[in-house]
């Protein structure tokens, strides 16, 4: 059972200042987190600010370490308090030990965690503090998840404030693995913390949070190809429409952002159809057709499954359009449609083709091929309507698994 | 009584459109290619905000990329009217909105008369024809009733089809798109639709509701102004039947124009300008159209 005891406050004058300056960043980290998910996701941030305020996001709490008291204080009881519900969540559960800690308010949550990490109590008997901050990490990101699947907005999916403070506060503690266990970054624990909660956010297809922890994501691993992906398709849905639409202004670096990030993940593993695909979807975008055609091209049919060899047609069909070579593009909408022969995509593709070369009869007849289907899922089945998710991110909650999988108490 | 005027004008794309959507036969026919043998221009004429009328095809002057054109044709309210209603059925408005929507809706459809036909798609992520193009306006407003609202917005990819639907049948095309969510998932860009738009006869009037302010409204606007409409923004869909039979009466208010161009190029953008001759008329009119291909 959990309890929040009453609070009591400690000073710890005995930590090392630089220990104090590096955990006064985590609160000041996860400050900006909570402002900058309450600023974006109310609409309060000026739009043209919108790519200024992600990048200092990621810079402005590093330049306030300066800023440390001597003589912090703490509410060592509301700390008690999480360590016992860290000590016994059961991962995965929206158990009481999830309800206590969401219940935390942002300081609140922010002292807890720099508590933590200065030892200003003694953890639990027989936990080792490696498993401990795991733990802790896996009860903030369960809760941030959770939160996040009850983001009540219908225009945009982005995670709410909740969530967005609770995967910041997952953050902290991946990041401080890394200061007390001596491979910290090497902890396979740590990046596939990472590609989960890059997964879980990009299923969700959230801007707000997003482009921060991918940022920090490829830092961490900057070739590690699944990372790269994601970061990638964030920057083309932060280009997309629905985005730009509510943000104006950054489409086109955003989309360069997601070319280099293709091209690096590439790198990193030559035969990753995925980012191959979206490598020629993204210099589509940049009306760098010949170059589109020519990646695409590259994608072997036999290597690549159903939804990719459908992108790689209606890409490729794109890109030949635009090169005025109707009779390759129609071959090329042709053959995404065999694949998937509901996909509005490459219907209104063909029809737009036709359109554009004069022919309004077949144009038409291209829509109503497609408004003759019955408007349901299955009959109207388009990988484009998941575009933005990335692979990796369809399998979001199997990697979220997997994460809590050797914390689970045997019963 | 209002006479009927049956078009006899050898408008290559409208005839060849003909029927399309209510005959797939013909979909498959040969291959043409657009060449414009006849211009239509629907234009509203307002003097201190009203409609004028009684005005005569002599009273009207077109500027055709500066060359001046013989109108040889301007009538008012005589020709039937192909009403596509395309309807935002994603989450946003479910509940009470639907109920607005429907009423405005059924408002819109009481204003058409006889040979008038009207169309109904409706859209989330997926678009769907409620109702092809007909006369028989129950089956229309059965579809309305039909609708069951959920889902993302794919406002973009509504507008394309929705021109598209307009352009396919003989007639005067109205496309009254209602939307109250920006673009959350079509496939089309927005240049796809302002490119459309240029080269269409079908005339757009978008009702955006409690989109103030976002960017969504100007591409609404771009486009409505590039086919000569007007966009309707309210602030709620109680406001939707108002601005649906609004725009009705706007629409019953305007002439079709219609000449053979001459002393022009036969292909690229036209820019078209439109005046009445002799008084200060506000003329709302396409900014021109997109000529062979």
């Amino acid at each position: 059972m959990i309890a929040c005891g009453c609070q009591q406050n400690e000073t710890l004058n005995s930590v090392a200042a630089g220990s104090r300056a590096a955990a006064f960043s985590r609160q000041l980290v996860l400050r900006t987190l909570w402002v900058l998910a309450v600023a974006l996701s109310t609409g309060n941030a000026a739009p043209q600010d919108f790519g200024a305020q992600l990048d200092r996001a990621v810079v402005e709490p590093f330049l306030f370490q300066r800023r440390v008291v001597p003589g912090r204080t703490f509410a060592t009881a509301q700390l008690q308090s999480w360590l016992e519900a860290v000590a016994n969540h059961r991962p995965g559960e929206a158990d009481d030990c999830t309800r206590v800690v969401a219940s935390l308010a942002p300081d609140e949550l922010a002292d807890v965690v720099a508590g933590f990490e200065w030892n200003a109590v003694p953890p639990p008997v027989g936990i080792a503090r490696t498993d401990l901050i795991k733990r802790a990490a896996i009860l903030h990101t369960d809760i941030a998840v959770m939160a996040a699947a009850d983001s009540p907005q219908p225009d945009r999916a982005n995670v709410s404030p909740r969530a967005s403070l609770h995967f910041g506060a997952a953050l902290e503690l991946v990041a401080f693995l890394k200061q007390v266990a001596p491979r910290g970054r090497d902890d396979p624990f740590v990046l596939h913390w990472w590609r989960a909660v890059a997964a879980v956010l990009g299923q969700l297809r959230d801007t707000v949070s997003s482009p921060y922890y991918m940022k920090r994501a490829v830092s961490l691993f900057p070739h590690d190809p699944e990372i790269l992906l994601m970061a990638g398709v964030l920057s083309e849905l932060v280009a997309s429409p629905s985005i730009q639409d509510a943000q104006p202004g950054f489409e086109i670096v955003y989309v360069r952002r997601a070319e280099q990030f293709y091209r690096d993940a590439l790198k990193s593993d030559p035969n990753a159809v995925e980012a191959l695909v979206r490598l020629g979807h993204v210099l589509g975008q940049q009306q760098r057709h010949v170059q589109a055609v020519s990646e695409l091209k590259k994608v072997a049919d036999d290597a690549a499954p159903p939804r990719f060899r459908y992108f790689k047609y209606l890409f490729l069909g794109e890109a030949q359009e635009e090169m005025n070579q109707g009779g390759a593009a129609r071959e090329a909408y042709q053959r995404a449609l065999e694949l998937y022969p509901g996909a509005q995509s490459a219907h209104l593709a063909l029809a737009r083709l036709e359109r554009r070369t004069g022919d309004r009869v077949n144009s038409v007849a291209a829509l109503q091929r497609l408004l003759e289907r019955p408007p349901n899922a299955q009959a109207r089945q388009d990988p484009w309507r998941e575009y933005f998710i990335a692979g990796p991110a369809r399998r979001a909650a199997e990697m979220i698994d997997g994460l809590r999988k050797p914390f689970r108490r045997q019963p | 009584m209002i006479s009927r005027w049956r078009p006899t004008v050898s408008a290559a794309t409208i005839l060849g459109l003909a029927l399309v959507l209510r005959l797939p036969a013909l979909a498959q026919k040969p291959t043409f290619s657009t060449q414009v043998e006849v211009v239509r221009v629907d234009v509203l004429v307002t003097e201190n905000g009203r409609p004028i009328v009684g005005l005569r095809p002599t009273d009207f002057e077109i500027l055709d990329n500066g060359v001046r054109q013989q109108v040889e044709f301007a009538g008012l309210e005589h020709m039937p009217l192909n009403l596509i209603l395309a309807l935002d059925a994603s989450d946003s408005v479910a509940g009470v909105r639907l109920e607005h929507l429907r009423a405005a809706s059924e408002a819109l459809l009481d204003g058409l008369i006889t040979d008038d036909q009207a169309a109904l798609v409706t859209f989330n992520e997926m678009l769907a024809l409620g109702s092809p193009l007909t006369s028989d306006l129950r089956q229309v407003r059965q579809a309305i009733r039909a609708v069951a609202p959920g889902g993302d917005t794919a406002l973009i990819d509504a507008l394309y089809a929705g021109i598209a639907l307009g352009e396919s049948d003989i007639g005067r095309g109205l496309l009254v798109v209602f939307t109250d969510g920006a673009d959350t998932s079509s496939f089309l860009r927005r240049q796809v639709v302002n490119d459309a738009a240029k080269s269409t006869d079908v005339v757009v009037y978008p009702v955006a509701s409690g989109l103030s302010g976002r960017r969504v409204t100007s591409f609404l606007k771009d486009v409505a102004d590039q086919t000569g409409g007007r966009l309707f923004e309210i602030e709620s869909t109680r406001d939707a039947q108002r601005a649906f039979v609004g725009i009705l009466d706007e629409f019953r208010q305007r002439y079709l124009l219609s000449y053979t161009p001459r002393s022009v190029a036969k292909s690229g953008w036209h820019r078209l300008e439109v005046r009445v001759k002799g008084r200060r008329a506000v003329v709302k009119a396409r900014a021109g159209y997109q000529a062979g291909f």
